[in-house]
């Protein structure tokens, strides 16, 4: 069941372990008809053309500084997206969801109109805490400026039935403040894949 | 040519070819400043900014007409050029706010009036700022003698019983002039604690921002330093966040 906007406003007041928490939110207009408008954060992980190599997901830290900087730009300055170029941005807000609720972000098809697509993990779950990673992409032929403090996705708040927050089992979990670079060679596949490609290669 | 006039040219070579990344106002600053100084400054001007360190100085420094630079370093480090003031501060604290404020501590001690702004601006938050600098002197420590007089009780009731007793055993000589007004203890402190310690960014009701930069930097005074080490990010969220609520909202800017 989807979260009604006074829901979302009861929510917002619960006991600390239980808050829907989306902080700082700058307009209490952000939350209308039952969602949740997220803003584009001031840090970046930029992508750049490595002169080394491909991204390998079973070495991802070798090369991290040939291919990625991270830079701040403050509310009121601007950069500049171009064409086919992907940058790693966070929510400005800082969010926990509770136990018996998950989230879906969505991206604002206004900004998709002008080929900036807002993609993300699209579901958060039960239990998470921190800022949101969001890829954004350039898909248009003309470059766009991305501003900080603009409203770029909506969150969309869903009851769970079953109460078995995702991150349970880790104590005092807390995410990022800001974006964070793929964790895909953490995945616990990636011993068993070493495991092959060494054989493969003997 | 002989070495000396060789290193000579070398190091102004160097120092010219470094300062095309600096900004023109700053290097013209710098060309006040003997050469070896100026080749100090310039490479602590060009080490990585530091967010908690900026957002932390322009808060101390607002309202006060000085124009202020900052650089990474190894140590704490205020020099006046011109009508302006080189700041470094070792850069590994860089994370901790509370440390960050001793860059308004050396600051103030090229000041005549370094008492009464560190009264007012840091109030209750000197103590703290003094234990995470490291910063030590004979001002400073008759400051601490006046904290303790006038929040150590006050201190003690909100969980920061640890702090004062290191300020208790860091004063010494004449408390500072009594008829200065400290400013009153922040109840928020408390409820920033909370939230903290639960792993939140402090927020107000409904998730607004905080809108005191000294209550949020109490409420992680108040941690032990284990929960400060993980709480560190979560309290410079919430101070970027009270700069930008201020900025968001002036001029009583409503958005629809």
């Amino acid at each position: 069941m989807v979260l009604s906007e006074p829901e979302l406003w009861q929510r917002m007041e619960a006991d600390l372990d239980q808050r829907l928490l989306v902080t700082p939110l700058l307009s209490e207009h952000q939350i209308s008809g039952g969602s949740v408008d997220v803003r584009l954060g001031t840090e970046f992980i930029l992508l750049k053309r490595s002169a080394r190599g491909p991204i390998d997901a079973l070495a991802m830290d070798d090369m991290a500084q040939d291919y990625r900087e991270r830079i701040f730009i403050d509310v009121g300055d601007r950069m500049v997206l171009h064409p086919n170029q992907l940058v790693l941005g966070a929510t400005l807000e800082f969010v926990q969801v509770p136990g018996d609720l998950m989230a879906y972000v969505i991206g604002r098809s206004s900004w998709g109109r002008l080929g900036l697509i807002v993609a993300t993990a699209m579901m958060v779950q039960p239990g998470y805490r921190g800022s949101l990673t969001l890829e954004l992409a350039n898909l248009g032929d003309t470059p766009v400026y991305l501003y900080p403090g603009t409203r770029i996705a909506q969150l969309v708040f869903h009851t769970v039935s079953t109460l078995t927050p995702a991150y349970a089992g880790q104590g005092k979990y807390t995410g990022p403040t800001g974006p964070e670079f793929s964790k895909l060679s953490q995945d616990p596949d990636w011993k068993n894949i070493r495991r092959l490609a060494a054989h493969a290669h003997d | 040519m002989n070495q000396a006039r060789l290193h000579q040219e070398l190091y102004r070579q160097w120092i010219a070819s470094q300062s095309q990344m600096l900004s023109k106002t700053l290097t013209e600053l710098l060309n006040e400043l003997p050469p070896q100084e100026a080749l100090a400054w310039t490479i602590r001007f060009q080490r990585p900014r530091s967010l908690v360190a900026e957002e932390v100085a322009a808060w101390c420094f607002e309202g006060e007409t000085v124009s202020w630079w900052l650089g990474g370093g190894v140590d704490w480090l205020a020099e006046r050029v011109g009508s302006a003031v080189f700041l470094s501060y070792p850069e590994p604290l860089a994370p901790d706010p509370l440390a960050m404020c001793g860059l308004g501590l050396v600051w103030a001690e090229q000041v005549s009036y370094a008492p009464a702004w560190a009264v007012s601006r840091l109030g209750p938050l000197l103590a703290p700022t003094a234990e995470h600098s490291g910063l030590k002197g004979e001002w400073l420590a008759r400051l601490l003698a006046s904290w303790v007089e006038t929040y150590g009780s006050v201190a003690e009731r909100h969980g920061l019983e640890r702090v004062a007793d290191w300020a208790r055993s860091e004063s010494h000589g004449v408390p500072v002039d009594g008829s200065w007004l400290w400013p009153k203890w922040p109840e928020e402190a408390t409820q920033y604690f909370q939230q903290l310690k639960a792993g939140l960014v402090p927020h107000e009701r409904h998730g607004q921002s905080p809108r005191d930069m000294r209550a949020v930097l109490l409420g992680l005074a108040a941690m032990t330093e284990e929960e400060q080490f993980r709480a560190l990010a979560l309290a410079h969220k919430a101070i970027q966040s009270v700069s930008l609520w201020a900025r968001w909202n002036q001029n009583g800017f409503e958005e629809g």
